[in-house]
């Protein structure tokens, strides 16, 4: 191992340790209670807030898999990202109500809140298997990004040793994001999500400051492009992959798929109080959005006029081989960063690192809540107590994350993208209920049940058969039908049986 | 009698909320189809400066809305 690699894993191993203690932290503060540990007692402020909903938003996808889409299909991506202000503006506008009927009776989970509203368990499960199908494909993708990071890291030691970096890698952050969530719960997933969200931003920037010293400006990086591949700047992109049908129907999935997911709801319960989450919404939306749009197109043009043949499926490596590649000189041209680069680019993994596990964790910890509060009390144990929900709660982090190792080392290593949509078209399924619970009130406890189901079906058949097959399609294998993203198809859908099946069979009564 | 200051906010709530379904639509979906086109206006290309112009509108609903509508619940 040479000396840059032996750095870069210190800064890694820096990195671990301090989330260890974080963990720890979480655990010393954490009361026994159940809703303290899911939802941090309901008294966040708005910078872990906003900092948390954040980075359980900008994942692998932002930091690796953006860049690798920039890369693949051109400037027409930019229309997708510009969807985070819409995600950020649906921070308050949904997060409010939430947050209400949270305090008010106590939900913690999501599908608490629509059985409570819609009555009976069949929404819950409903609701809590849409929620957890989200989620799996969300700490899959995370993982696999820890699983690229050791490929990097310890790729002169597979030779040697015979062990794969690859699964290494993706066994040590599961195991690590597993071990301080189960620990400290909300408090330790927020707290670390805080610094892993100050991170992954610094990261960003960090690398588009490195292809800008590298390759030039972004003037220089689109004048470029455009010699050389002029169908790089517009839709549908240079393999036609990306009209403006795919953009707009893919929007839409990103604009509310993402914030109805299991984990970014248990954040709304956990704010402080509605003007927490208005301030979020400023930090996501539009914070967050400048970033994304100032560095990844740079990252990701620039990359490609550096590597214009790389495969489609190495394309979520293109931040780690620029990271890797960057000639000293070009370092250089800052005074003192060429010695500093070993530290610096350590960093950089490390960001890249903490977007992956500040995803992954949300995830695994909302999972961990549904197992405890939506299965094991109502079917298995009605009676549990505070502690014995916790207990479960953690045992369901072990589970779960045992799960999502399984289907990486099973060989699922499709785009970080592809599997991003993937589950954000699960998500996007709860759109219709979760309207008409907040806003609308008509809908049946039916239609809401069959709406989500026909929704679900009808995303896995319009993704096309190989999903049924194989667990993930590939990007090539996506089917799209009349330029219509499969995630929408099944909101179509799941509105059209929603709304059917409430006219149907009339409105129920309510709970007071 | 409806209070002017309730019935100000609707209307201010009505138009933000149009504002941003244009936004959306013309940032994130038909409305791409205007500028795509593989040119560049100001050595930036053209739809690289649509997603910005947007981004700024779509700042500007933000801010009033924070202003005069998620910073003044008294729930906490």
């Amino acid at each position: 191992m040479t000396n840059d690699l032996l750095i870069q894993g210190i800064v890694v191993g820096c990195y671990l340790l301090m989330l260890a203690v974080l963990g720890y932290a979480g655990w010393v503060r954490t009361q026994r209670g159940s809703e303290d540990y899911y939802v941090a007692g309901r008294g966040q402020g708005w910078i872990v807030t906003s900092l948390t909903i954040s980075a359980t938003y900008f994942s692998s996808l932002a930091v690796l898999g953006i860049p690798g889409l920039y890369h693949q299909q051109g400037m027409g991506v930019v229309s997708t990202v510009l969807v985070t202000m819409f995600a950020g503006i649906m921070v308050p506008v949904l997060g409010t109500p939430i947050w209400k009927a949270g305090k008010r009776s106590g939900f913690v989970t999501q599908a608490e809140m629509f059985a409570d509203h819609f009555g009976g368990n069949a929404i819950r499960l409903a609701v809590s298997g849409v929620g957890a199908a989200y989620c799996v494909t969300y700490v899959v993708m995370q993982i696999m990004a820890g699983g690229y990071i050791f490929q990097h890291l310890f790729s002169s030691l597979e030779a040697s040793t015979g062990l794969n970096a690859f699964y290494v890698g993706t066994t040590v952050l599961a195991a690590v994001t597993a071990a301080y969530t189960i620990f400290g719960g909300m408090k330790s997933v927020a707290w670390t999500d805080a610094i892993q969200g100050l991170l992954l931003l610094g990261g960003m920037f960090g690398t588009s400051v490195i292809v800008m010293l590298w390759i030039g400006s972004p003037a220089t990086i689109f004048a470029d492009v455009s010699q050389r591949d002029p169908s790089r700047l517009s839709l549908p992109g240079p393999q036609g992959a990306f009209p403006v049908s795919i953009a707009f129907t893919l929007s839409i999935g990103f604009a509310f798929g993402n914030m109805l997911q299991p984990a970014q709801w248990m954040r709304f319960y956990s704010a402080a109080g509605p003007k927490v989450l208005g301030r979020s919404a400023i930090v996501v939306g539009v914070l967050l959005t400048a970033i994304m749009l100032l560095t990844a197109p740079v990252v990701g043009l620039g990359g490609w006029l550096e590597y214009p043949d790389l495969p489609a499926a190495d394309a979520d490596s293109l931040v780690l081989k620029i990271i890797d590649d960057v000639p000293t000189e070009h370092v250089a041209v800052i005074p003192g960063l060429s010695r500093l680069w070993p530290i610096l680019s350590g960093i950089f993994l490390t960001a890249i690192m903490a977007a992956s596990m500040s995803t992954a964790d949300s995830n695994l910890h909302a999972m961990s809540a549904m197992l405890a509060r939506d299965v094991y009390r109502p079917f298995w144990r009605p009676a549990a107590t505070e502690t014995q929900l916790v207990q479960a709660g953690r045992i369901g982090v072990i589970f779960l994350t045992g799960i999502a190792v399984t289907i990486v080392l099973l060989g699922s290593t499709d785009a970080i993208a592809f599997i991003a949509f993937l589950a954000v078209s699960f998500a996007l399924q709860l759109l219709p209920a979760t309207l008409d619970m907040l806003f609308i009130q008509r809908g049946s406890r039916s239609g809401a049940v069959m709406g989500l189901i026909a929704g679900v079906v009808a995303l896995i058949v319009f993704s096309g058969p190989p999903l049924l097959i194989q667990w993930l399609p590939t990007m090539g294998e996506l089917k799209n039908y009349l330029g219509i993203h499969f995630g929408c198809w099944g909101l179509i859908i799941n509105s059209l049986v929603f709304v059917s099946i409430t006219l149907i069979s009339g409105k129920p009564p309510r709970s007071p | 009698m409806t209070n002017p200051e309730t019935a100000n906010k609707r209307r201010l709530r009505r138009v933000l909320t149009g504002v941003l379904v244009i936004a959306f639509l013309m940032s994130c979906g038909p409305g791409i189809a205007l500028v795509n086109r593989p040119s560049f206006i100001w050595s930036i290309p053209w739809i690289y400066a649509w997603a910005w112009t947007w981004f700024l509108v779509i700042t500007l609903v933000t801010v009033i809305a924070y202003r005069n509508f998620w910073s003044q619940t008294h729930d906490e």
